[in-house]
């Protein structure tokens, strides 16, 4: 080991005939070292653009070689709202507060088909992209941020269908509308809250991969996709909302179709768990992320 | 170790390493956990130690620096930890101990094509790879004519990349990689691609890329090319840093390195290498250029267990094998192929042609195997060996023992043997003046 000849190498001169590209002053200092950094926020912001990439990836993958494209979007929650109408809807009866049920089943379908895609496929968004993931660097973070934001587009098609649906039997659309992109923001935030936590530990046990479908699947009687909020007692309301999605449905469906609003306490509730999860989910990836080339 | 080592101060380095160490646990790569396991583990953990598992240190405590705009070679053998030091800076991975600062926009041509995505078209690979590497939509959208051009790409840029060959799809993902601007930049030689004109198309590229006044960090196994791109160099060995200077120098002691550290003249045990035939004999080990001085002949068991062996490139190669007959055996020919690392046979030269026959009877023996000049060009070289007699042939099984790759054979240019002229592409045969072999292939037995 000679760390000595190290600085003697240094002084060097350098070839007169190349001019070092000198770094202008705001050249960023880029530490490595086995400390967990910070989240990297600057750099985030600053390649914006590859998740804009990454998204755009997604969808244009999404649909390539399919006969009818995007309209695959509306096919998955039109499919499911003839389904569940009939059989939640007229079979068993349940009631669906003053709209049609098929209404009211596609408002909340639109939003947890959302959900559910987002999630499963935040989830195994780092081992499906094992290969970047060894061998190049970006940030980790924008891998599980891409599938949701992909879906957004999907949700937004699939809301201009709702409301066609609503318009159709004369409901009166209202300034209520207005509202449907916070209820949107609160599962969007949850979705990839959860999607960084799914996706991190993912990387270390391929469980998740094969709990997630499973784990959907009670989630979603968890939520007032089939049935109202209206039906879970006041009393057990706040401990109904600690999934942020069922507060999330009952707000987006009085947007759209005027269902009753969940109580004040029910949202409070949400909207933390959310941010928690959100929080919690960006700190533990971030935390995680220098290990994934290492195991993934 | 790491607060009694000076940081230099940073005003003019583009990277400084401070003791940086990585530690892999053996079996990582390949293990993920099963949450069964980690849960069964928890049961288990009744005051007992965790279990302890095999530790492999890639890089240990290394500290270098680069200066703005200096292009630094990294030399080392295979396992010296080159590829671990490359992936840090890249920061595909972190250290297990140390820093490493770094000031500047850093890309790297390390695994191109990585970002691809089958269905997309060449141009939308352009866009998607280009940021993915670094760059931002305005940069890429004013390079993209001068990418597709370098690729030689223009007229299928439309097509999904699923429909390109192979070598369509590595071109077009060096051009992307070799236009990134960045203040550092990081190069692996091996990612010269394609066929050989545009191999040479990429190294030229990377030339200019290292003349350019950035800085960079050259990774080769082709020291030639090290000594005309670098203004200095660093060579690893076992993870650790043997040395920094000038290029020549690091050069030198790594020529040396190899003659000194690996014991000359010494046996590589063939136990480890993969073998066809029949076995009624077999090849147990070989001694390259047997009885020669440090320098000229030197053999080494790298870390994967495979021979790897240094002589200069169209100097005589001259082999002692070891070889063990189970019963009687004759052996009307004894083979020994050469072909390239990604396993092209270059030559193959035969006893069969022109020697006699060895009678084997049973047990060890020693053959001396004699070629006057190899003149393959300096590079690495697969070995195989193999022993036949026309029964074996005709029975189908083809050999009695067939080793390829028996050994890894590196050719150096031996010292004052490049002239000014020498040809700046050499494929693998050096033609020079006369045959590839020169004289015939001998075959003795030296048993008593």
């Amino acid at each position: 080991m000679t760390l000595a000849d190290d600085a003697a190498g240094l002084g060097q001169p350098i070839d007169a005939a190349r001019t070092p590209r000198s770094a202008a002053p705001d050249v960023p200092t880029i530490v490595l070292s086995p400390r967990r950094s910070p989240v990297p926020w600057r750099e985030l912001w600053d390649r914006r653009e590859l998740q804009g990439f990454l998204v755009w990836r997604e969808l244009k993958v999404r649909y390539k070689q399919t006969a009818i494209g995007a309209l695959w979007a509306l096919f998955q929650p039109l499919v499911a709202m003839a389904i569940f109408s009939v059989i939640f809807g007229r079979l068993v009866g349940l009631d669906s507060g003053g709209v049609s049920y098929p209404t009211f089943a596609l408002g909340g379908l639109v939003m947890w088909i959302f959900y559910a895609n987002a999630l499963s496929q935040a989830s195994n968004s780092l081992i499906d992209n094992e290969a970047l993931l060894s061998k190049v660097y970006f940030p980790r973070l924008m891998l599980p941020v891409a599938p949701v934001l992909a879906g957004l587009v999907e949700m937004t098609i699939g809301s201009g269908l709702v409301l066609l649906v609503v318009a159709t039997e004369r409901n009166p659309l209202s300034w209520r509308l207005l509202v449907a992109p916070l209820p949107v923001l609160l599962v969007v935030a949850s979705a990839i809250g959860f999607g960084l936590l799914l996706s991190a530990m993912n990387v270390h046990f391929r469980d998740v991969k094969y709990a997630v479908p499973f784990m959907l699947q009670v989630w979603m009687f968890a939520s007032p996709v089939v049935y109202s909020a209206g039906v879970i007692p006041d009393a057990w309301r706040p401990l109904y909302a600690i999934n942020p999605v069922s507060t999330a449905i009952s707000i987006f469906r009085w947007s759209l179709v005027g269902s009753p609003f969940p109580p004040t306490s029910a949202v409070a509730v949400s909207v933390g768990v959310a941010l928690a999860v959100l929080a919690g989910g960006v700190l533990v990836f971030n935390r995680a992320e220098g290990t994934f080339a290492d195991v993934v | 170790m790491l607060s009694e080592t000076p940081v230099r101060s940073t005003g003019s380095a583009a990277i400084v390493a401070t003791g940086v160490s990585k530690r892999y646990l053996l079996g990582e790569r390949e293990q993920y956990r099963a949450l069964r396991d980690v849960l069964a583990g928890a049961f288990q953990r009744g005051g007992d130690a965790p279990v302890r598992r095999e530790e492999l240190w890639a890089l240990r405590d290394l500290s270098f620096g680069v200066d703005e705009g200096e292009v630094l070679g990294v030399i080392g053998r295979n396992g010296a930890g080159k590829s671990t030091l490359l992936k840090i800076l890249s920061r595909i991975t972190s250290p297990t101990e140390g820093e490493i600062r770094i000031r500047g926009r850093i890309g790297s041509l390390l695994e191109v094509g990585s970002g691809f995505h089958p269905e997309l078209t060449g141009i939308e690979n352009v866009f998607l790879n280009g940021a993915i590497l670094g760059m931002t939509r305005s940069e890429i959208r004013a390079k993209l004519d001068e990418i597709l051009a370098f690729a030689e790409m223009e007229q299928f840029a439309t097509t999904p990349v699923k429909h390109y060959s192979v070598g369509m799809f590595m071109r077009l993902a060096f051009a992307v990689a070799a236009h990134l601007e960045s203040e550092i930049l990081i190069v692996d030689e091996v990612l010269a691609v394609g066929d050989a004109r545009f191999q040479e198309k990429c190294l030229s590229k990377m030339g200019e890329v290292a003349r350019s006044g950035r800085s960079v960090l050259f990774v080769s196994h082709n020291l030639e090319a090290t000594l005309s791109l670098c203004d200095r160099g660093i060579l690893l060995e076992r993870g650790q840093l043997l040395f920094d200077g000038s290029t020549t120098e690091a050069v030198d002691t790594y020529r040396r390195l190899a003659g000194v550290s690996t014991r000359s003249g010494d046996e590589v045990v063939l136990d480890d290498a993969k073998r066809l035939g029949t076995g009624q004999a077999r090849f147990e080990a070989v001694t390259i250029n047997p009885g020669r001085g440090t320098g000229s002949g030197t053999t080494d068991v790298d870390g994967a267990g495979q021979g790897d062996t240094t002589i200069g490139s169209g100097a005589p190669l001259v082999l002692d094998l070891g070889v063990t007959a189970t019963e009687a055996v004759e052996v009307s020919s004894l083979g020994i192929t050469f072909s390239t690392e990604a396993g092209l046979l270059l030559l193959n030269l035969d006893s069969a042609d022109g020697a006699e026959a060895l009678q084997l009877s049973p047990g060890d023996h020693r053959i001396r195997l004699t070629i006057p000049s190899l003149r393959l060009a300096p590079g690495r070289y697969r070995m195989g060996l193999r022993l036949a007699n026309p029964v074996t042939t005709r029975l189908g099984s083809g050999a009695i023992d067939l080793l390829d790759p028996a050994l890894v054979l590196q050719l150096d240019a031996p010292a004052g043997d490049r002239p000014a002229s020498a040809p700046v592409v050499e494929g693998p045969i050096r033609q020079g003046n006369g045959s590839v072999v020169q004289g015939s292939m001998t075959v003795e037995l030296l048993d008593r």
